[in-house]
C-alpha cells in the first residue's frame, strides 16, 4: 500500500499519514516538492494543502542493462535516486545478457572470470545487497533478469559444451537478433541443470517475490542447425524446435515456482509458443499495440513496455559499425508522446484491464553507459511515472491532459532533479521555460 | 629547441601532464598482457622554427614526428600549432604496459598535415547557457581531436549573454540573468584557452533575424516581436522578432555591435549570422509598410541588400572578413564581398553551388552535421519529431563528403572544410558531452585526414569503428563524458557487430 494522506496547515505543523512505511516515503517525495526557495527563504505556497494520494498502478518500473555496458555501483545508486523523485517503485534489473557477465555468481564463479568486462566492472554479492537496500529505503523494489535460454553467448564462454552457434560470423543476424549469437542448448539436459542453479542461487540472493526469466527473441534456425538437436528430433518423432521450447519453459517456471518466486517473462513465452504458464506469472507486452490486450486475454497480469512509446535508447541510429541506418526502434520517443500514451487503450473489458499491473520505460545500453544514463532517463522517464502513477487523465475535463499544461510541470521536476544531481536533460530553451505557452 | 613562445611552452607542459597522468589500454588490447619493450624512450625534442604564437586562418599546422626504437623522439615543426598537433599525436602513440607506459610498432615517423583548414564546431550559448568551465572543457576535447574552429553562436533569439561596454541594456535585459553572462573577462579567457590549443574562436552575431533578445531592451528597433499564438508566420521558431531594417537606427545598433566585438575577439573572421531571414516579419510591420508607401522604389529585398550592404561594409572597416550563412549569398539581392566565407547548411547542393560563385566555403549540413537532431521535437504541445531528426550517427556523418558534387579543382580548393552544429534548446552542460562526443570525432576526423586511405581508396565506417571507440575511450579517461557507441563487447572484437 502506497498510499498516503498530507495536511500542511497554514500554520503549525504538518502531517503524513500512510498506512506503510512506503506510503510515508511517497509522501515525503511529495512534501520535498511543495517546499520553494523565495528570497532565501524556503516557503510552502497555497496552504493550507491537502492531498490523498494514491497510485493508479502498482508496477511502475524502470528497466536497466547492465550487460551491454557496464554502469558503476553510483550511477545505479544515483538512478534508484532519481526513481524516488518520481515515485517510480520498481528496478528491474536485466544484469546479464550475451555480452558480458558482470554479476558474481558463488556457484559458477567461472560465469564472472570469463564473462565480466573485466576485475572492475563487476557486481560482487555485496554490491547487490547494497542496492536491494539501498532500493527498499526508497520503496523500490529490484527485481532481477536472467534471460535464458537467449542471449546466451557469454555463459557459453565459461560453458562451450551447453552452447548452440556461439558468435557465428559473418551472418550472425541468421542466428541471433543482434551479434554475438549463442543460445543455449535446450535439448542438454546440462543445460538445464545449469540454469537451475542460476535461478537457484539469485532466487536466494534477490530477496523480491518477483524473477524474470526473459525469454524474448529465441532464434529457431541457431537450434535446427545444431547437430545434437537435430539428432535429439530425428530420436524423439513428434518434438521439435518448439516443444523444446515449450518443455524448457515448463521446467524453468516450475523451478521458480518451487523456489517460491512469482515469474515474470517476456511476452514471447505465451504468445509465440504453446506454453501456458500459471496464471500467478506475469508478463511483459512489448512487441505490438495488441500485446496488451492478447497478453490480458489469455489471463495473466501483465505490464506494458511497447518499444515504440517506452525503449528511451532509441532513436540513436544503428550500432552496427559498417552500416549508417536507422536502428530497429528509431525514432527517438519524445516526452510529448510517452506522455499522451495509455497503455489500456486497447483494453476495453474492465476485467481485462484489471490485469494490467502497470508499466516500464526501458534503457538497453548498446550506446549507454554511466556516462549517458542520466540524460537517456530523465526527465523522460518522469513523464512516464506521472502516467503510471496519475495516469493522463484530466478529471476536471475527462480527456488527455493538455501537454501545454504538463510542460512547465516537467520542467520544473527537471530542474528540481538538476538541483539533486541528476543530470536531466533540457527540455526546451530556458526562454520557453520561462514564458510558458510561448513555444 | 628552436623558438618557445608561450604557447609551445604551455603545450609542453599541458601534453607532460596528460602523459604522466594516462594510464590507457585500448579497448581491443584488453587482454594483451605485458609486452616486452627493445628500447627505452628517452624524451621527446620539439624544435619549432616560428618564433611567433599569430594564430590565424590558414596557419602552418603541419607537423613530423620521429620516434626511434630506442632514444630520443623528435618533433618539428614550423609553428607552435604545428607542435601542438604533433604533440597530441604522440600523446595517442604511447598505451599502458603493465605499471609503466610503451610505445608500440617503432620506429615511427609520421608526416602528418590537415586535409581541410577549417575544423570547427558551432557551439549555440543562447537558447540555453553554458558556464565556462563547460566550453573550456568542449576546448579540450576538440584539441584531443586536431579540431581548430570554436565558431561561438554566442547570441540568438533566446537570449543575449555576452557583455556589451557599448550597450550594456543588450545583456541586462537580454541574457537569462546576472550569472547566466559572459563578461569581457570570461570571453577573454575563452579565447586564451582555445589559442594554447590551437583553436581559432569565430563570433558570431547573427543579423537580421534570430534577434528577438535585443528587444528586450530595444523594443523600438523591432518587427514581429515575440508574436503569440501564432509565431509561426514570423519566424522557424517560436521567438519571433528580427531588426526592423526600415530604421537607420537598428542599421547604426548593428554597427556598435560589430564594432565591439570585432575588437573583442581577436579573429580575422567575423560571423553576420543572415539565416532564416522572414519576409512576412517586415510585410507586416506598420512602420516598413507605412515607409515602403513613402519610397515606392523600394522594397524588402532593396532594404534587406542595404543592412547587409552597410552592416558588411562597417566590418570590413574593421579589418576583418566576413562568414555568412547561405541565404546571404542565395536568398538575398546582395551579394557579399568576394572574401566572405559562406556557411552552407541547407542541402547537399548548397556546396557546390556556393563554390560555383566562386566562394570559399564550409560545409555544415544540416541533414548530417546537425548534433542537435534525433530527439523529437521541443514544442511544448507537439508529440512531432524535430524538423531534422533522424539523429546523425558518427557512421553518417563520417560518410559524408564535402567535396562531393564538386568537380572541379580549383572550385574544390574552395571548399575550407565543415563544422557539426551544437544547437542548444534541449542541451546545456548536464548532457553537451554525450551530444558532441564521440560523433564530432567523426568530422575531425574525415576534416584532417580527407575520405581515403594511402591507398586512394575511401575508408569504410566498418574500418573506422576500433580506432574511433579507442578515441572515445581514451577521452573518457581525459575527463570528457563521450557517449559508448557500442556495447564494450564490439569494441572489443572488431569485425563482429557489423550488418
Amino acid at each position: 500500500d502506497e498510499s498516503y494522506t498530507l495536511d500542511v496547515p497554514i500554520d503549525g505543523k504538518a502531517v503524513i499519514s500512510a498506512k506503510t512505511p512506503f506510503g510515508a516515503v511517497r509522501g515525503l517525495e511529495t512534501f520535498s516538492q511543495l517546499i520553494t526557495s523565495s528570497s532565501g527563504r524556503k516557503v510552502i505556497k497555497n496552504a493550507p494543502v491537502k492531498i490523498t494520494d494514491a497510485p493508479k498502478f502498482s508496477h511502475r518500473g524502470l528497466l536497466l542493462d547492465t550487460s551491454r555496458n557496464f554502469y558503476h555501483l553510483d550511477s545505479i545508486l544515483r538512478t534508484l535516486d532519481a526513481m524516488a523523485y518520481n515515485k517510480l517503485n520498481v528496478l528491474h534489473w536485466h544484469v546479464i545478457d550475451a555480452f558480458s557477465w558482470p554479476i558474481e555468481s558463488k556457484v559458477h564463479p567461472e560465469l564472472t572470470e570469463k564473462g565480466a568486462y573485466s576485475t572492475d566492472m563487476r557486481y560482487s554479492y555485496e554490491d547487490v545487497k547494497k542496492i536491494i537496500n539501498y532500493a527498499k529505503n526508497r520503496a523500490i523494489r529490484v527485481m532481477p533478469e536472467f534471460n535464458i535460454p537467449g542471449h546466451a553467448f557469454v555463459i557459453g564462454e565459461a560453458h562451450p559444451e551447453i552452447a548452440c552457434c556461439m558468435n557465428k560470423q559473418p551472418a550472425w543476424d541468421k542466428y541471433a537478433a543482434e551479434p554475438p549469437s549463442g543460445q543455449l542448448n535446450i535439448a542438454d539436459p546440462r543445460a538445464v541443470t545449469f540454469a537451475f542453479d542460476i535461478l537457484t542461487e539469485y532466487s536466494r540472493l534477490f530477496v523480491d517475490l518477483g524473477f524474470h526469466l526473459g525469454g524474448s527473441s529465441l532464434n529457431t534456425e541457431c537450434w535446427k542447425e545444431d547437430p545434437t538437436i537435430e539428432l535429439y528430433i530425428r530420436d524423439h518423432p513428434g518434438e521439435s524446435v518448439d516443444s523444446l521450447v515449450v518443455g524448457w519453459h515448463s521446467q524453468m517456471f516450475d523451478k521458480l515456482n518451487e523456489l517460491g518466486k512469482i515469474p515474470y517473462s517476456w511476452e514471447d513465452t505465451v504468445l509465440h509458443y504453446n506454453f501456458t504458464a500459471r496464471n500467478t506469472t506475469v508478463v511483459q507486452a512489448w512487441i505490438g499495440d495488441d500485446s496488451l490486450s492478447k497478453v490480458t486475454e489469455k489471463g495473466y497480469r501483465a505490464i506494458a513496455s511497447p518499444w515504440n512509446m517506452y525503449y528511451l535508447d532509441c532513436g540513436q541510429g544503428s550500432w552496427l559499425s559498417n552500416f549508417e541506418g536507422s536502428s530497429w526502434c528509431d525514432p527517438y520517443k519524445t516526452w510529448q508522446q510517452i506522455y499522451n500514451y495509455n497503455p489500456l487503450a486497447n483494453i476495453t473489458d474492465p476485467e481485462k484491464q484489471r490485469l494490467v499491473l502497470g508499466g516500464e520505460v526501458a534503457l538497453w545500453s548498446a550506446m549507454s553507459d554511466e556516462t549517458t544514463v542520466d540524460r537517456y532517463l530523465w526527465p523522460r522517464a518522469a513523464a512516464f511515472a506521472e502516467i503510471m502513477w496519475s495516469g493522463n487523465n484530466d478529471p476536471h475535463t475527462n480527456s488527455t491532459r493538455d501537454l501545454r499544461k504538463v510542460a512547465p510541470r516537467l520542467i520544473e521536476h527537471r530542474f528540481r532533479m538538476v538541483a539533486r544531481g541528476i543530470m536531466a536533460h533540457p527540455v526546451q530553451p530556458l526562454w520557453c521555460v520561462r514564458n510558458p505557452d510561448s513555444c | 629547441d628552436g623558438s618557445s613562445t608561450p604557447v609551445l611552452r604551455s603545450a609542453i607542459q599541458r601534453y607532460s601532464d596528460i602523459i604522466n597522468r594516462e594510464h590507457f589500454t585500448a579497448p581491443v588490447n584488453y587482454k594483451q598482457g605485458v609486452l616486452r619493450t627493445s628500447g627505452t624512450f628517452r624524451g621527446l625534442k620539439v624544435a619549432v622554427s616560428s618564433a611567433t604564437d599569430d594564430l590565424q586562418f590558414g596557419v602552418d599546422e603541419s607537423y613530423e614526428l620521429s620516434i626511434p626504437v630506442d632514444g630520443e623522439a623528435t618533433l618539428t615543426a614550423k609553428t607552435p600549432y604545428g607542435a601542438l598537433h604533433g604533440l597530441e599525436t604522440f600523446s595517442q602513440l604511447v598505451s599502458a604496459n603493465g605499471q609503466g607506459r610503451a610505445i608500440q610498432n617503432t620506429p615511427i615517423h609520421i608526416r602528418d598535415a590537415p586535409a581541410f583548414p577549417h575544423r570547427g564546431i558551432l557551439f549555440d550559448t543562447a537558447r540555453n547557457y553554458f558556464p565556462v568551465r563547460a566550453i573550456l572543457r568542449t576546448l579540450d576535447a576538440m584539441s584531443y581531436n586536431k579540431m581548430n574552429v570554436f565558431h561561438w553562436h554566442i547570441v540568438d533569439s533566446h537570449s543575449w549573454p555576452i557583455q556589451s561596454k557599448t550597450h550594456p541594456e543588450l545583456q541586462a535585459k537580454g541574457s537569462y540573468g546576472p550569472e547566466w553572462q559572459y563578461s569581457y573577462q570570461d570571453v577573454q579567457r575563452v579565447i586564451q584557452h582555445a589559442k594554447e590549443r590551437g583553436i581559432r574562436v569565430i563570433p558570431e552575431f547573427d543579423v537580421p533575424g534570430h534577434t528577438m533578445a535585443i528587444g528586450y531592451s530595444h523594443p523600438e528597433l523591432m518587427s514581429c516581436m515575440n508574436v503569440l499564438p501564432d509565431w509561426t508566420p514570423y519566424a522557424a521558431d517560436p521567438g519571433s522578432g528580427q531588426l526592423n531594417i526600415a530604421k537607420n537606427e537598428s542599421i547604426a545598433l548593428t554597427k556598435d555591435i560589430v564594432g565591439e566585438y570585432a575588437q573583442l575577439f581577436p579573429d580575422h573572421f567575423f560571423h553576420l549570422g543572415g539565416d532564416e531571414v522572414n519576409r512576412n516579419c517586415w510585410k507586416d510591420d506598420a512602420y516598413v509598410q507605412e515607409y515602403l508607401k513613402q519610397h515606392p522604389r523600394e522594397d524588402i529585398e532593396s532594404l534587406l541588400a542595404r543592412f547587409y550592404s552597410e552592416v558588411h561594409g562597417h566590418l570590413q572597416k574593421q579589418g576583418k572578413a566576413a562568414f555568412s550563412w547561405e541565404e546571404t549569398l542565395f536568398h538575398s539581392t546582395y551579394t557579399p564581398p568576394k572574401d566572405t566565407v559562406i556557411q552552407t547548411w541547407i542541402d547537399e547542393t548548397s556546396i557546390p553551388k556556393a563554390v560555383a560563385r566562386g566562394y570559399r566555403s564550409i560545409a555544415s549540413p544540416s541533414n548530417a552535421y546537425y548534433l542537435d537532431c534525433g530527439e523529437g521535437g521541443w514544442y511544448s504541445n507537439s508529440d512531432d519529431d524535430s524538423w531534422c531528426d533522424p539523429f546523425k550517427t558518427w557512421m553518417h556523418i563520417y560518410n559524408f563528403d564535402p567535396l562531393a558534387n564538386v568537380t572541379d579543382v580549383e572550385q574544390q580548393k574552395l571548399v575550407l572544410g565543415g563544422e557539426v552544429c551544437v544547437w542548444t534548446p534541449q542541451t546545456d552542460e548536464h548532457r553537451v558531452d554525450p551530444k558532441i562526443w564521440p560523433r564530432a570525432c567523426a568530422l575531425a576526423e574525415t576534416a584532417w585526414s580527407g575520405k581515403k586511405d594511402a591507398n586512394g581508396r575511401v575508408r569504410t565506417t566498418g574500418e573506422v569503428a576500433s580506432r574511433l571507440h579507442e578515441q572515445r575511450f581514451r577521452m573518457v579517461g581525459r575527463g570528457i563524458n563521450a557517449e559508448p557507441m557500442q556495447p564494450l563487447w564490439c569494441a572489443r572484437n572488431p569485425g563482429a557487430c557489423n550488418l
